[in-house]
């Protein structure tokens, strides 16, 4: 049986063992070279000159905690020192978040529509390069927007985080051409493109050699329109023009009569739907047009889907056609891309009704909509890249994208790690003031 | 594409068909002078009725007093809202007149306020040139009803487009005969009317 000086001098080697291998850690670490400085914690107020700072002598670890949500300039230096080693940790007291968008108005000289999403009943501001605009508050889904101009950047100050952003890329839409007979089809038509925005021109057969132009005489091309609506069949412009138009990026609308222009038809290729009833070849040969005749549901108009009770022309699908609408097994309205650009015919008669007789209110909107969505499919646009001021729209979802998801969003910062040089070094000078009293405490009782 | 009809609107109050002749006249205008589709004879629809919202161009004229019901307001601000357009005539051509007074007063308690066409309206060259806006018509050269010229016309506006257009020139007197009896005018005092329907398909 060991004696109790035994286990005293074993225990005195133990600590005197942990000693030296804490020293020797402690010594290699230094000695593979440690950063100036080895962890550091900053906050928003100091951030700017601690990274000037960590740029000549990084840190192996910042935590930064933010009173303020890092700009887009602060995030990317801080990206940039992690890449090189530093280990980047930060907090926010403010977990709200917040975004602010600019969209371009879509006329020329028309407003944007500025959209600031921050906590639900806050009051945030509207700024620009010149200053204030105005001052809106957030409504119950925390949305605050306006029509404004802002000159260069627009700026809302949400909570922790000031977010910015600007009007960027530009399409330019050019007017679109109505082509077609005097009617009210032409007439509703025009109308219904211009109450939702479009810049229209107008090309109207009155009389033989007379024409009622709305706008002035363009060429049909690209560098002057954006689509061209055929309402007719046998409406004077020239086939190969339109050809042309179109394989240059140009939109062709052809509705009613106008899907048996000859230029549509030789562009999307239409041939003719399953045939109903019978029809020996020498009326298929006096009628080759590439249609079938729907007649509308009685009724229909003044029903929920209007255009059922429209007659129309229905078509049989060609490879490269897409079926836009159908009635039945047929289509009605059909699309087809021809080079660069893209046909859509609709096989609807007198779709005017669908704006005048409906009995819902809503009949206007909707026939308004529709047609504007049919010539938004087929429209030729033109981006124009503009130079835009840096933007940082949503800052606290930029900075949990480059930084990753903060240590902690709306709490106290945490606890740093442990500094393990200055453990190793504590645990060493202990473990020597323990050896050092165990050899002086021998023989004491 | 749907024919040009020619519609004759049937209100409760007052004379509507005081000018029966007016429909076959302007149709025969059309069809001498365009190419717009036009059916051969005109309706006539009750105003209070959703079928004016089949036919946008309506003519309404009469020499009594007006005074529409509830639905015929309603389908009036309707009509017009959704782009139709009605030609008010007053068959007087007296501005002191019943119909003048009363129609006016329903005008612009259904549509809205009236206001002077300029003369330099695109109603004036349409098809036809009128460089003096709206031509007189012989009942007032005549000096019958207030022994007035009535220079202008007057309208109802949705946006930049007449919707509602009134006069108190008598048109419906001028244009009220058998279409076949322009041969024996030098000038056809009609197509101040076709513009009203090329404008009324074209705006």
């Amino acid at each position: 049986m060991r004696s109790r000086a035994d286990r005293r001098l074993t225990a005195e080697r133990a600590l005197r063992g942990i000693a030296f291998a804490a020293m020797a850690v402690l010594a290699w670490r230094l000695s593979i070279g440690q950063p100036s400085a080895d962890r550091t914690h900053v906050t928003s107020g100091s951030l700017d000159s601690a990274l000037v700072r960590w740029s000549a002598s990084a840190p192996k670890w910042a935590t930064i905690d933010a009173d303020t949500i890092p700009g887009s300039r602060q995030r990317d230096w801080l990206v940039a020192l992690r890449r090189t080693g530093t280990t980047i940790t930060w907090s926010a007291s403010d977990s709200s978040g917040g975004a602010v968008t600019v969209e371009q108005g879509p006329l020329t000289g028309s407003l944007h529509r500025v959209t600031a999403l921050a906590v639900a009943g806050h009051d945030v501001v509207l700024s620009d390069d010149l200053g204030t605009i105005d001052t809106a508050r957030t409504g119950p889904d925390g949305i605050a927007s306006w029509r404004a101009s802002p000159i260069g950047q627009a700026r809302v100050a949400l909570g922790q985080a000031n977010a910015a952003s600007a009007a960027r890329d530009s399409l330019i839409v050019r007017p679109v051409l109505v082509i077609g007979q005097a009617g009210w089809e032409s007439r509703f038509v025009v109308t219904a493109l211009e109450e939702d925005g479009w810049s229209v021109m107008a090309r109207l057969t009155v009389a033989p050699g007379a024409l009622v132009r709305q706008g002035p005489a363009v060429r049909i091309d690209t560098a002057e329109l954006s689509a061209v609506v055929v309402l007719d069949s046998n409406s004077t412009v020239d086939a190969s023009e339109l050809s042309r138009f179109v394989r240059e990026g140009g939109g062709i609308v052809a509705s009613g009569a106008g899907a048996n222009h000859p230029a549509v038809r030789a562009l999307v290729a239409l041939r003719p739907a399953p045939f109903r009833f019978q029809r020996d070849a020498a009326q298929i040969s006096q009628y080759p047009v590439s249609f079938e005749a729907s007649p509308g549901a009685i009724g229909a108009l003044l029903g929920p889907a209007p255009r059922e009770g429209l007659s129309a022309r229905t078509f049989g699908l060609r490879a490269g056609s897409v079926a836009l609408e159908r009635r039945g097994d047929a289509t009605v309205v059909l699309a087809r891309r021809v080079e660069s650009g893209r046909v859509i015919v609709v096989g609807y008669d007198d779709t005017w009704r669908l704006r005048m007789v409906p009995a819902s209110e809503s009949a206007p909107e909707a026939h308004r909509a529709w047609w504007s969505s049919l010539v938004a499919g087929a429209v030729y646009v033109r981006p124009v890249p503009r130079d835009a001021a840096p933007v940082d729209e949503a800052p606290l979802a930029s900075t949990i994208s480059a930084l990753g998801p903060p240590s902690a969003l709306g709490g106290p910062v945490p606890d740093m790690p442990l500094p393990w040089d200055a453990v190793l070094a504590a645990g060493a000078a202990a473990s020597l003031l323990a050896q050092w009293l165990s050899r002086r405490m021998r023989g004491v009782a | 594409m749907s024919e040009f009809v020619f519609a004759t609107a049937q209100y409760e109050s007052g004379d509507w068909d005081s000018a029966p002749l007016v429909p076959a006249n302007l149709i025969d205008s059309i069809a001498r002078y365009t190419s717009i589709p036009v059916a051969p004879a005109g309706v006539v629809v009750a105003l209070s009725s959703n079928d004016v919202l089949r036919f946008p161009f309506l003519f309404m004229t009469g020499h009594l007093p007006v005074r529409f019901t509830e639905a015929e307001r309603a389908s009036v601000r309707r009509f017009i809202d959704r782009g139709g357009f009605l030609f008010i005539d007053d068959h007087n051509h007296d501005i002191d007149g019943a119909f003048h007074k009363t129609v006016t007063e329903e005008i612009q308690r259904s549509a809205g306020p009236l206001v002077t066409v300029s003369k330099r309206h695109e109603l004036f060259s349409s098809f036809f040139t009128f460089p003096d806006g709206p031509p007189n018509t012989s009942h007032e050269l005549n000096g019958w009803g207030d022994n007035l010229l009535h220079p202008d016309l007057k309208a109802v506006f949705r946006g930049d487009r007449i919707a509602l257009l009134y006069s108190n020139k008598d048109y419906s007197s001028e244009w009220s005969y058998h279409p076949e009896n322009k041969r024996f005018y030098s000038v056809d005092n009609t197509r101040f009317g076709v513009n009203l329907v090329v404008y009324a398909l074209t705006r």
